[in-house]
């Protein structure tokens, strides 16, 4: 493959504070290959992107372009370079036109009067090599009338452009439905067959194996091995992804029994969960798995009352929820979302007012907020939780992830729930937060709380969880009991459409 | 979803067809309506907010909002009135009038864009600031006896329909070509929809925002000159709160108040619908206190209706 290689990275290293993203880091891309790109989170499939497309430089090591080092530095650059990303987010104007979007910044659409017709020409021509004749877009047609897949279809001509040498596709599928994920496969073909390099990064294997040529494993930052896609099956991937033994450092706790305290029933919340139904005993830990997109998430805040049900059931305890946030505050149900900066944090208040935020009613008499209970409670689940910071009068936008994990733990602890929901709890925190936290919630089930805890991190769902409930595109399709997953047994039941039968 | 669904789902249509009605019904109770004269004033009634809303209307297309058009067109129509009373021509009038009104929508670009203040916080300033200094400046004095060389912009007419609706006529289809068919206009778009998309495109957004609000003074400018023209007389209090009803009429006319999304022809649609109520409740004898409560109700309707069609969960969120 020397002849066609295109781009080619020698030697890479990338530092952030505290971890090795990549560690001398060598691979290939060649024209007219589609080469995959796999590896858990974390293990660099996101560095290297950025890598590639210019949006980091590294700290070591080279990139050649056609044997030319070093010939960008920003994404702009890089682009002109030929080198075109399609990032996982939906990425694209909703209110104008597919070919405004195809055409993004294009001279012929930002100069002058605009000649439609020729417009409407290039846009097609553009999509036309990413899709083929058969799968027809209508250029003129407003974005936000398209499908998922149209649209990242749409997404792909436009990241290609006229002369993209390499095109990088970070999980291109993973909100799509499987019969739609296929358009997309053919369109990464097509693009190979007309002599583009295409980087292809996926979780889900068994479409990385159907379409890739050659795949590079990374791990922890480092270069696993690249192989030919013909000498890989499901197992030995996963199992070089995985490479490691599990880490499961938790205290083992009695196995919880009796009657279910969460009951979820037929759960309907379009788009993303289909017919859900799931069970948590008091004192279980339930893990949530699957890939993005399958669900998992949506899962906890329907539940939660922030997605809006359709149909379904919830009952705590045999009590019927209110399907919204206040109605299950009430009943008894605190959920901790994935985004901290986002869902949970409120960056212009203190520590203190953080944590009371969700039990001012509690704490106030006669509408006026008790200022004594207030600093008592909230220096219980202070302490509690090991919070460092100086005290409870800082500001939370200084602490460490871990430690607004920690505070926002705090905050839901405080409402004393029945049932804690936790969307990727210890995402973006460091190993010394997340193994108190990983603590943390064995105590609770320990004392009886039940745990619903929805992760992409595996080795945390292994060590964590009483069962492991799998979910793809919107439905349960496996349940493992403990110590029936392992690592490699659960990333083929999530990114499988096939049911994976077991206990 | 089809081109025909498209087309019929499309805003001014709609609007359209309830202008119609409202015409048609209010001529049953009181005939005097259906009257080629009065729909001609009510016509000439429109130009004024129909002209300051496409100007704004074109800010909030591009994702930011211009609330201090009212204190612009004020502006615009005391320099214009001033040097028509001194006895300057009309051109230069007009002219020094438009130049004001690109003027005062350059400080707003400034604030915006080059000092980033949040849009509806430097034009809530300059609205207030515009209209003080204005009262300072004329002393609070009525500004009168304007020359009939110049009151004949807003009093004169053209086979049959006065100067100012043609000028409402021929600035509503500038400007929707120019959104519609130049590479301005369009980029205008695609700021509204995702300036961070539109960043990462190459796109210059800074300059392509701040000449949205330079041409929406611009557009103020001339309803200010128009203004003076037709009333004769300007005050510093002059156009005050019309910055509400062009927001109306943005918002009825289509436009998503969060920017990308909207057309001229829907936004002087609904600037002709919002003064046909107005007309009507004059007619058929609604107390004029009521008007303000309409025009609310008319922009909860729209607003809703359009939701609900589109099967949105929210109102306002795309």
């Amino acid at each position: 493959m020397t002849d066609s290689t295109v781009l080619r990275l020698l030697e890479t290293s990338k530092v952030y504070p505290g971890v090795r993203a990549l560690d001398r880091v060598s691979v290939t891309f060649a024209a007219g290959e589609i080469h995959g790109l796999c590896g858990e989170n974390g293990a660099g499939k996101s560095t290297m992107v950025q890598l590639v497309a210019g949006g980091v430089t590294p700290d070591e090591g080279s990139l050649e372009l056609d044997g030319v080092s070093d010939p960008y530095r920003d994404p702009a650059a890089a682009r002109r370079a030929g080198i075109a990303v399609v990032f996982q987010e939906f990425q694209s104007l909703p209110g104008v036109s597919v070919t405004e979007n195809i055409l993004l910044g294009s001279p012929v659409l930002t100069r002058g009067v605009v000649r439609w017709r020729r417009a409407h020409e290039l846009a097609a021509a553009a999509l036309r090599e990413v899709v083929g004749v058969e799968d027809h877009i209508d250029v003129r047609a407003p974005m936000e009338s398209l499908s998922p897949a149209q649209r990242k279809l749409v997404e792909i001509a436009r990241a290609v452009g006229s002369r993209a040498r390499v095109v990088l596709l970070d999980e291109p599928t993973a909100a799509l439905e499987a019969a739609d994920s296929e358009r997309v496969l053919a369109a990464m073909r097509r693009l190979r067959d007309a002599g583009t390099a295409v980087v292809f990064i996926s979780h889900r294997l068994h479409e990385v194996l159907g379409v890739c040529d050659r795949i590079t494993v990374l791990r922890d930052g480092r270069h696993v091995g690249t192989w030919p896609g013909a000498e890989l099956d499901h197992d030995r991937l996963a199992h070089l992804m995985v490479g490691r033994d599990i880490d499961a450092d938790v205290p083992e706790r009695v196995k919880p029994e009796g009657a279910p305290l969460l009951e979820v029933d037929g759960l309907v919340a379009a788009p993303r969960v289909q017919d859900v139904s799931l069970t948590v005993r008091r004192g279980e830990v339930v893990g949530l798995a699957g890939v993005m997109g399958s669900g998992r998430s949506e899962v906890g805040k329907a539940i939660f009352g922030l997605e809006r049900a359709s149909a379904g059931t919830i009952r705590l305890d045999g009590e019927e929820v209110d399907l919204s946030p206040a109605g299950a505050l009430r009943a008894g149900i605190a959920y901790v979302p994935a985004d901290r900066q986002h869902d949970g944090m409120v960056f212009t208040l203190d520590i203190e007012r953080n944590i009371s935020l969700s039990v001012l009613r509690e704490l106030s008499r006669r509408t006026w907020v008790d200022r004594a209970r207030e600093r008592s409670v909230t220096r219980t689940h202070f302490d509690r939780l090991r919070v460092v910071a100086t005290g409870l009068d800082q500001e939370p936008e200084t602490l460490s992830g871990g430690n607004q994990q920690k505070v926002l733990l705090a905050r839901w602890l405080a409402t004393e729930p029945r049932l804690l929901i936790l969307d990727e709890p210890t995402t973006g925190i460091d190993i010394g937060a997340k193994a108190e936290i990983h603590t943390l919630i064995g105590e609770l089930a320990a004392a009886g709380m039940g745990v619903l805890l929805v992760s992409s991190d595996l080795p945390e769902l292994i060590a964590l969880s009483d069962r492991i409930v799998v979910m793809h595109a919107g439905a349960v399709t496996a349940t493992f009991a403990r110590g029936e997953a392992d690592e490699t047994r659960l990333m083929l039941a999530t990114g499988e459409e096939r049911r994976v039968e077991t206990a | 979803m089809t081109e025909l669904r498209r087309r019929l789902g499309a805003r001014e249509p709609l609007l359209g067809f309830v202008i119609v009605a409202v015409f048609l019904l209010v001529g049953l109770r009181s005939p005097d309506f259906t009257t080629w004269g009065n729909l001609e004033a009510i016509l000439t009634d429109t130009t004024t907010v129909a002209i300051v809303a496409i100007g704004a209307g074109l800010v909030i297309i591009g994702g930011g909002i211009d609330i201090s058009v009212g204190s612009t067109l004020a502006g615009a129509a005391t320099v214009a009135g001033l040097l028509a009373q001194d006895g300057s021509a009309p051109l230069v009038a007009v002219l020094a009038g438009i130049g004001s009104g690109l003027a005062l929508g350059g400080v707003n670009a400034v604030l915006v864009v080059g000092l980033r203040i949040e849009p509806i916080v430097a034009t809530l300033a300059t609205l207030g600031i515009f209209r003080g200094v204005l009262s300072q400046a004329t002393s609070g004095k009525l500004i009168g006896d304007l020359p009939d060389g110049f009151t004949v912009i807003g009093t004169g007419s053209l086979l049959g329909l006065p100067y100012l609706v043609w000028t409402m006529f021929t600035l509503t289809l500038l400007a929707a070509v120019v959104l519609r068919w130049t590479g301005f206009g369009r980029t205008v778009y695609a700021i509204g929809n995702d300036i961070r998309a539109a960043r990462l495109a190459g796109i210059r957004v800074a300059r392509y925002q701040a000449a949205t609000y330079v041409i929406a003074g611009g557009f103020a400018g001339v309803a200010g000159v128009l203004f003076a023209a037709r009333n004769g007389t300007v005050l510093p209090t002059s156009g005050s709160g019309i910055e509400l009803l062009a927001i109306a009429a943005i918002v009825v006319g289509g436009v998503d108040i969060f920017g990308g999304r909207g057309t001229v022809l829907g936004i002087v649609l609904a600037a002709l619908l919002l003064q046909m109520i107005s007309a009507a409740m004059v007619a058929v004898g609604v107390d004029v206190a009521w008007q303000n409560a309409v025009v609310g109700v008319t922009i909860l309707l729209a607003v809703t209706l359009f939701a609900v069609s589109h099967g949105r969960r929210s109102v306002v969120h795309a």
